[in-house]
């Protein structure tokens, strides 16, 4: 029975090496005609489907932009303690992912998001609410929300069936549910990642997603929202090996216009892949609870 | 009130006092009577031949909804029932109600902020149904914990007091990992009733198995893949899952971070999961573990559905309660105090299923 398996996954293994070889001997040039761009993804892709038809958007994918530095376009620099971390601690520059490299903030959004950056490693543990006031919640390892979650720089899994879509997110083994029925329109109060409902669209996986506590950030520039935000998500397959991913974002208590983020997931390749842990937990005990005895 | 809306009561911990009153009233009436107004108030843990199992659309057993794993049985047989594996029904119900007895009385005298009864957070409050097994623990034959290797016993001598440092609280405690903290599936006993629940998501290629407490989860793949290197401790272990007929077999290793019951990170479980009713799925492990017992483990306890959905767990997030223990124990350090409080003696003192 092992073996059989074995020889199975080789097989699978085998025939997805040899599918993305012809993706890329055909399906890339192809593009390339189409589009005069090289890096650009067919126009139009018809994903596997599941057994019920729909597109088939299981397995691990990954993010590979800067954006949980900073949304918007930002340099490299040194991190925070770089006469003690170094390069180990240096971020690197990057092109953002927000249409436009604008955040449409009211006024006194705009000072309260640059407040959050000045302040973004000031954890206090207060044991209420107000131990949110600063500090990212990243460096906390408290669960990053959404969109956040999915450009992260850890991969996701996706869990696909008719009635539901879970996604298991590696760092801190964050869960969501998006559902796909209309038995839980509603959560029963807000929270980190929010609650989903999803649809699919033609070959796009639509998320509405609502019910969201004002703690988490977009990235680690202290770009924030309030639990105002309304987030419809479109994941949409483009290839074999990649999905496109789009976020509206709205939060009339923050924003003067709804705004969106766009970049390409990419499909995890390794033989054998799968999540680990990122249980950071015990890594933030330290600071968090490290200077009690002080007070 | 559906069980659904019972469970948001439960996880948004917002009181519904008159409907609980209602469920705090049912239980002693259901005892006057014999729970002759109870539906079968006994899980019953072996195949209905009337019933087909169901599969998914690509021809797998569906294991599929959410499970609850809550339980008054213990993990080890009472030394009072020796040799007896099994409660006749009659025996079982009156366990059960003693049992549901305790879970109210037995917080009477003890310093609680807060009632769990009123939140629905009890177990017969929760689903928790009456076992006719009288341990969780079948093999060894009496129901108990097989003798620890010399080794074991020398490793596990050294003490760990619990104080004000961080790393000498519980795993649970800091959010690290949720009430089952750790393999088999066992439910905390010496918990509240509530977030027992696990709920099982199925692909062709991958079981998903997601707890509410502290939304805890193992991915379970099925393509006969090797095992992580030893080089790669996990939480809840590296599992890989094969069906042998309408039964999930999950072999997990890579136990580094977590202990059941002093077992060593060499613990091999496995574990064997098959739908025996709509309502009941069985939950069999065995453990093997040479370098902590002298004998392999074997355990089975039904589970029985649930209503859904899964909520967000953010445990870690607002574990303002961990706040307040650390600044406890250092008052009562400073105090030259105990720094331990008297119920956590207590309920260790009692052993729960799934402690350490």
């Amino acid at each position: 029975m092992r073996i059989d398996l074995k020889s199975l996954s080789i097989g699978a293994a085998v025939t997805a090496v040899l599918a993305a070889g012809a993706w890329m001997f055909m399906g890339a040039p192809a593009a390339g005609q189409s589009s005069g761009t090289p890096n650009a993804f067919p126009a139009s892709f018809r994903a596997q489907r599941t057994v019920s038809g729909r597109p088939d958007l299981n397995g691990i994918w990954q993010a590979m932009t800067t954006a949980n530095a900073d949304v918007l376009d930002h340099d490299a620099y040194a991190g925070p303690y770089p006469a003690m971390m170094g390069v180990y601690g240096a971020w690197p520059g990057g092109q953002g992912i927000v249409e436009g490299n604008e955040i449409p903030y009211q006024p006194w959004a705009a000072e309260k998001a640059k407040e959050n950056a000045a302040q973004r490693m000031v954890v206090r543990v207060t044991g209420d609410d107000s131990q949110n006031d600063t500090g990212d919640p990243e460096l906390k390892c408290y669960r990053p929300g959404i969109p956040r979650a999915n450009y992260m720089p850890f991969p996701f899994q996706i869990f696909q069936t008719d009635e539901q879509v879970m996604i298991v997110y590696e760092f801190k083994n964050a869960v969501r549910t998006i559902h796909l029925t209309d038995a839980y329109p509603e959560g029963p109060a807000d929270s980190w990642m929010g609650w989903s409902n999803g649809t699919f669209d033609g070959e796009s996986l639509v998320v509405d997603v609502k019910q969201f506590n004002p703690y988490t950030w977009f990235d680690r520039a202290g770009n924030f929202h309030s639990d105002g935000l309304h987030v419809v998500e479109r994941f949409t397959p483009a290839s074999p090996y990649h999905m496109q991913y789009e976020a509206t974002i709205e939060d009339p208590k923050v924003f003067t216009r709804p705004w969106k983020v766009r970049f390409p997931l990419y499909r995890r390749m390794e033989p054998n892949v799968q999540l680990v842990d990122f249980n950071c937990v015990p890594f933030v005990e330290d600071m968090m609870y490290g200077n009690l005895d002080s007070e | 009130m559906s069980g659904q809306s019972k469970r948001w009561t439960a996880v948004v911990a917002t009181a519904a006092a008159g409907i609980l009153v209602l469920w705090w009233s049912a239980a002693p009436v259901a005892k006057q009577n014999g729970q002759q107004n109870a539906p079968n108030p006994v899980i019953k843990a072996t195949s209905d031949p009337a019933w087909t199992p169901s599969k998914t659309a690509w021809g797998h057993p569906d294991l599929q909804g959410i499970w609850n794993n809550g339980t008054y049985t213990s993990l080890e047989r009472s030394l009072k029932l020796a040799d007896k594996e099994f409660f006749t029904e009659e025996e079982a119900v009156a366990y059960y109600n003693d049992m549901a007895a305790a879970d109210v009385d037995g917080r009477r005298d003890q310093l609680v902020h807060y009632d769990f009864t009123q939140y629905g957070l009890d177990k017969w409050q929760n689903g928790v149904k009456a076992n006719l097994r009288t341990s969780v623990i079948y093999d060894p034959k009496n129901g108990r914990l097989p003798p620890m290797t010399p080794e074991a016993k020398a490793r596990l001598s050294v003490p760990r007091p619990r104080g004000a440092d961080i790393r000498s609280r519980g795993i649970t405690e800091r959010c690290i990992t949720g009430y089952w903290g750790g393999l088999p599936m066992l439910t905390n006993s010496g918990g509240p009733g509530a977030d027992a629940e696990h709920q099982i998501l199925q692909t062709k290629d991958y079981v998903l198995i997601v707890s509410q407490s502290s939304n805890d989860n193992r991915i379970i793949p099925l393509d006969g893949r090797p095992h992580l290197s030893s080089r790669i401790p996990r939480w809840f272990g590296d599992a890989r899952g094969r069906w042998d007929g309408d039964t999930l077999v999950i072999d997990t290793t890579n136990l580094g971070h977590t202990s059941f019951r002093g077992a060593s990170p060499q613990m091999h479980l496995v574990e064997r999961l098959t739908r025996v009713r709509e309502d009941v799925l069985l939950y069999q492990f065995t453990i093997e573990d040479p370098a902590t017992w002298t004998a392999p483990i074997s355990g089975e306890l039904p589970w029985v559905t649930s209503p859904g959905p899964m909520f967000e767990f953010a445990c870690h997030e607002t574990n303002y309660g961990l706040l307040n223990i650390l600044k406890s124990q250092m008052a009562a350090a400073k105090r030259g105090g105990p720094t331990e409080s008297r119920r956590r003696a207590r309920t260790e003192g009692e052993l729960p299923v799934g402690a350490r």
